[in-house]
């Protein structure tokens, strides 16, 4: 009994690893290349002082694709925790959760679906 | 738009070292500094505040839950839904509302900011009598106001924890520290879907926000560092007032552009 209820709370402080993890890189990697890309376009030569210039002969379009991307890390760095948090309760038969993320990952849909439409 | 990316970035870095100062997210003061200081439009500063937002949360509540035992995950996800919701429909208001309108309502916001600062720092406590029961009022209280945190956050691009970290010490009676760091991992996942409204309304402008979200990200590390260094009470009081005056002003350029 003893072990077992052990066991429980190294698991969960695994999990919990996991994903403080997974959300401290992701937001530092997110910001990372955006900025990347906003430095880089800081003038027309930006992107030659990173080997890029073959890429882009116009900064925007560099700032446009590392400041996008990087916002789209940072978007999906919680939905990625989401994810293996759904995982995870769903491995434990932790019904509630499972349906809150469920819930969460509609409202999401919902949100990606509607502003793609509009 | 012409905007210094190092103004930007040191202006994120303060309002993240403010923020974190004062116990708050860097939105409440970075909006603001990006519309009156720097003549960003509002639709755009709060984009950028959300994007900021995305990102401490996202550092703060990966460092708390590597810590262990500060979050309460299952109650985080419950309340979450309310929030997130919320900040849906606060994403796609935002869209319908001219940006008078969102300026007077931030000024709103702000005030009552300050007001709640002024309070807490004149002694006033937020702690728990008696536990919301599930299926009391109090619970269906507590959503409603989770709701209208992530309305809030949608709206004007602040991260909600003025609203959800009450919430959670009242209502669900977490302790301070748990209730923070529970709110800081709420409030990535109630960013994304207003974010999104504002991206398909192509209110994002990449230069203002990555800039400004660095510079938060610095500044909210650095005053998490400062603060058990340093007496905040002071600090507090004059940046209720300094809130409160910067309330006055953008009510009257809301009003003025009415």
């Amino acid at each position: 009994m003893v072990r077992e209820s052990k066991n429980n709370i190294d698991e969960e402080d695994r999990i919990a690893r996991i994903l403080g993890n997974i959300l401290l890189v992701g937001s530092f990697l997110g910001v990372g290349l955006g900025l990347f890309g906003v430095l880089g376009s800081l003038d027309d030569h930006g992107w030659m002082e990173f080997g890029l210039e073959a890429w882009w002969s116009n900064p925007r379009t560099g700032l446009h694709f590392f400041g996008g991307l990087g916002v789209g890390v940072l978007s999906l760095v919680p939905v990625c925790a989401l994810l293996v948090l759904g995982w995870m309760s769903a491995a434990k038969k932790n019904w509630s959760n499972l349906l809150s993320i469920a819930g969460l990952l509609v409202v999401m849909i919902i949100a990606l679906i509607s502003n793609l439409w509009a | 738009m012409d905007v210094s990316l190092a103004l930007v970035c040191l202006g994120g870095l303060v309002s993240g070292l403010v923020g974190s100062l004062m116990g708050l997210g860097g939105g409440i003061v970075a909006v603001p500094y990006l519309t009156l200081v720097m003549g960003v439009p509002m639709h755009a500063a709060a984009c950028a505040g959300l994007v900021s937002t995305l990102s401490v949360a996202c550092s703060a509540a990966g460092s708390y839950l590597r810590q262990g035992g500060l979050i309460d995950i299952h109650m985080a996800l419950k309340l979450e839904l309310y929030a997130a919701l919320g900040g849906l429909c606060g994403g796609i208001a935002a869209g319908w509302i001219e940006d008078f309108w969102l300026k007077i309502l931030f000024s709103g916001l702000m005030m009552s900011v300050a007001g709640y600062i002024t309070w807490f720092n004149r002694g006033g406590q937020l702690s728990m009598r008696r536990r919301a029961k599930p299926g009391s009022i109090g619970i269906w209280l507590g959503f409603g106001a989770c709701f209208v945190a992530g309305l809030t956050s949608g709206l004007l691009g602040i991260g909600g924890g003025v609203v959800v970290v009450p919430v959670l010490l009242l209502i669900f009676g977490l302790p301070f520290k748990a209730a923070t760091a529970t709110s800081n991992f709420m409030m990535g996942f109630t960013a994304i879907p207003a974010l999104l409204g504002y991206i398909a309304r192509n209110q994002l402008v990449v230069e203002v926000a990555i800039p400004l979200a660095a510079g938060v990200l610095v500044g909210a590390y650095l005053g998490a560092k400062l603060l058990p260094r340093l007496r905040v009470e002071p600090l507090k009081a004059a940046f209720a007032v300094i809130l409160a005056l910067t309330a006055v002003k953008m009510a009257y350029e809301g009003w003025a552009a009415w």
